[in-house]
């Protein structure tokens, strides 16, 4: 008890280096665990409005689909969907149409793809669909309503109620063509979405392309997104309904989003890793300042008998004392921040503005709660400050009493 | 059995291009309860000599016994363990621990010692007070003289019931009258506890109370005048 009260009290001897160095520990603390938290939030935010708006927790494709995109490798949706709908563990499903085309407007013509879906089954959960990115319209109600990209609708020079025409090659690769009326343009600040994405009816768009009845994809939305692998095991037997299909996860369906993950989370461990050699080398400076202004009195206690393994003891728990303050200071303060933060959110509209992920994200970003990693990171810098207090130990522990008694 | 036993004991430093002979074939003892004194101009070895009786320095040659265990080949931590066990310090400069108080300065040596601390109160209590330090137990260092932060450095030296007390300058700080003080109460404490001081000193009045002055010179001693 006696090391730990000295080493609290030897803390406080410099009191402005202390403060610096608890300062610099409670920030680091902080920002690791705000800015892993606030990550986690932006991530899962973009996982769920790019599953939402692309794939779903899982998706189920014809074999090749993937790769290949053929406009032929649609399947029969009708048999999964009545699988599906007996599994409890499936939120949402939605079947969908991809057509690759040309809309043409009576001022011109631009390439996009058109995304079939259900409106009614899709709108309060694909953001794409979220009236707030509706700047003219809205959803469409008979099978000839579309929705543009507001980037689109400008470079065809069309408004909501004009007609335009859908051309694309059918599954047989002869040209098709289907006569559509404007019934909403969004605006999402994501270059693909705006300037050629066209959201149409499922059905008009399968039967524009000889395939009624049909599907390129069947996004399904899981209860609980962690429970994908379980789910995935489970679609075997739903999927042999239909010989050829098959399900993904979402990483491997929207590999682009993956990697963007991925990288995101590379770049959350390179600004912890950089937090961290700051408060190592802040510590050590501390540590190694302390002791070597206390020459003489580590000189002393070697003289009078006190052992090695007793300076290496009061020196480390120096150390730990500065490290556990420090850590739980920025714990704290990282917890009373995110509560507020994982509640209310924090409005990054202003820097997500013109900035493209390739997803239309909503700019309130929750932070999350990452206990498991917060618990890592305050055992890390816990560890990490004892580790940088071992050179200073060394130092201490190199003093020989008779030279520190005459010299200092 | 001698306390302090001395045989052919030598200490050389390198000072540029030469080599000072510290000491130089130092043969000394000094039996239990002795209140001896190490005598001498500045450079004739007294704190060196001194340095390797405490185990602080090693001698170049010769051997070393405290209370009849050969030090000469011991290690680091050997010899930090016989300090703790049956040597106590006392340096010129007090060297107390600013951080802690005047109670917590001299329960820091029983900590090391490993005593249980519901025994470090009725330890160090009846000391502080033969000391006369009782009322300032509480006090750190700074709120204290000169002559009260050195009686610390006495209790702190003499709690862990070493047989052998090694004195540096003790009274080098101190005024005429602290320093008499300071020097009544050692001898008391080595006549009643039989505890052997062993001081190195400028100051006659150290000599006048000591009952052996040891008067060294280059490093050898000198002289070495017994009083009854």
């Amino acid at each position: 008890m006696l090391w730990v009260k000295i080493a609290w009290r030897n803390l406080w001897r410099n009191r402005r280096r202390t403060g610096i160095q608890l300062a610099v520990i409670i920030g680091s603390m902080f920002l690791s665990v705000f800015y892993i938290n606030f990550a986690d939030g932006a991530l899962a935010t973009m996982v769920r409005a790019g599953v939402r708006s692309g794939s779903g927790d899982i998706a189920i494709y014809r074999q090749g689909y993937l790769s290949d995109r053929r406009l032929s490798d649609t399947f029969p949706a009708a048999p999964i969907l009545a699988g599906l709908a007996r599994d409890p563990d499936v939120a949402q499903v939605f079947p969908r149409v991809r057509v690759p085309g040309l809309l043409q407007s009576a001022y011109g013509s631009r390439p996009a793809e058109a995304e079939g879906l259900d409106f009614g089954r899709e709108a309060g959960t694909n953001p794409l669909l979220d009236r707030k990115y509706f700047v003219a319209g809205g959803l469409p109600h008979g099978p000839t309503g579309i929705v543009l990209g507001q980037t689109l609708a400008r470079n065809l020079k069309v408004k909501v109620k004009n007609k335009v025409v859908w051309m694309a090659q059918d599954a047989r690769g002869q040209i098709a063509s289907g006569l559509f009326r404007v019934s909403g343009i969004i605006h999402t600040d994501v270059g693909a979405v705006d300037a050629g994405m066209v959201m149409a009816p499922r059905e008009a768009m399968a039967s524009l392309i000889g395939r009624a009845g049909q599907v390129h994809e069947i996004a399904v939305l899981l209860k609980d997104p962690q429970q994908a692998s379980p789910a995935l095991a489970r679609l075997g037997p739903i999927l042999k309904a239909v010989p050829g299909t098959r399900a993904y996860p979402w990483q491997r369906a929207m590999p682009d989003l993956a990697s963007l993950i991925e990288i995101s989370a590379a770049k959350q461990k390179f600004t912890v890793f950089i937090l961290f050699v700051i408060v190592a080398i802040g510590t050590l400076n501390t540590m190694l300042m302390s002791v070597m202004e206390r020459t003489r009195e580590f000189g002393m206690m070697r003289a009078i008998g006190i052992s090695k393994r007793a300076i290496r003891q009061m020196i480390m728990a120096e150390a730990l004392v500065l490290s556990m303050v420090g850590a739980a200071g920025g714990l704290v303060l990282a917890i009373l921040v995110g509560l507020r933060t994982s509640t209310a959110g924090i409005d990054m509209s202003g820097v997500l503005k013109g900035m493209d992920v390739g997803i239309a994200v909503d700019p309130i970003i929750k932070t999350g709660w990452d206990w498991p990693v917060t618990a890592a990171l305050f055992a890390g810098t816990v560890v990490l400050c004892l580790v940088a207090s071992l050179y200073p130990v060394r130092w201490a522990l190199k003093i020989r009493p008779a030279d520190a008694m005459r010299t200092y | 059995m001698n306390a302090i036993a001395l045989s052919g004991v030598k200490k050389f430093y390198r000072e540029g291009d030469g080599i000072v002979h510290a000491v130089d074939g130092v043969d000394l003892t000094l039996a239990p309860g002795e209140f001896a004194s190490l005598a001498g101009p500045s450079g004739s070895g007294k704190t060196t000599l001194l340095n390797l009786i405490g185990g602080l320095d090693r001698p170049d040659s010769g051997t070393l016994a405290i209370d009849g265990v050969f030090t000469n080949d011991r290690s680091d931590d050997q010899l930090a363990e016989l300090r703790l066990q049956k040597i106590g310090f006392v340096f010129q400069a007090y060297n107390l621990i600013p951080v802690l108080t005047v109670f917590e300065n001299v329960q820091f040596v029983l900590q090391a010692q490993g005593v249980p601390e519901r025994e470090h109160s009725d330890r160090i209590a009846p000391i502080l007070a033969e000391l006369g330090l009782a009322e300032m137990a509480h006090r750190f260092p700074t709120q204290l003289s000169g002559g009260q932060q050195q009686r610390v450095a006495v209790a702190r030296a003499i709690v862990g019931n070493p047989t052998i007390v090694l004195a540096d300058e003790p009274t080098a700080n101190l005024d005429s009258d602290t320093a008499a003080a300071l020097l009544e109460m050692m001898r008391r404490l080595n006549r009643h506890q039989g505890i052997t001081f062993l001081f190195s000193s400028h100051d006659p009045m150290v000599f006048d109370r000591a009952s052996r002055v040891i008067k060294m010179r280059d490093g050898k001693i000198h002289e070495d005048a017994r009083r009854d």
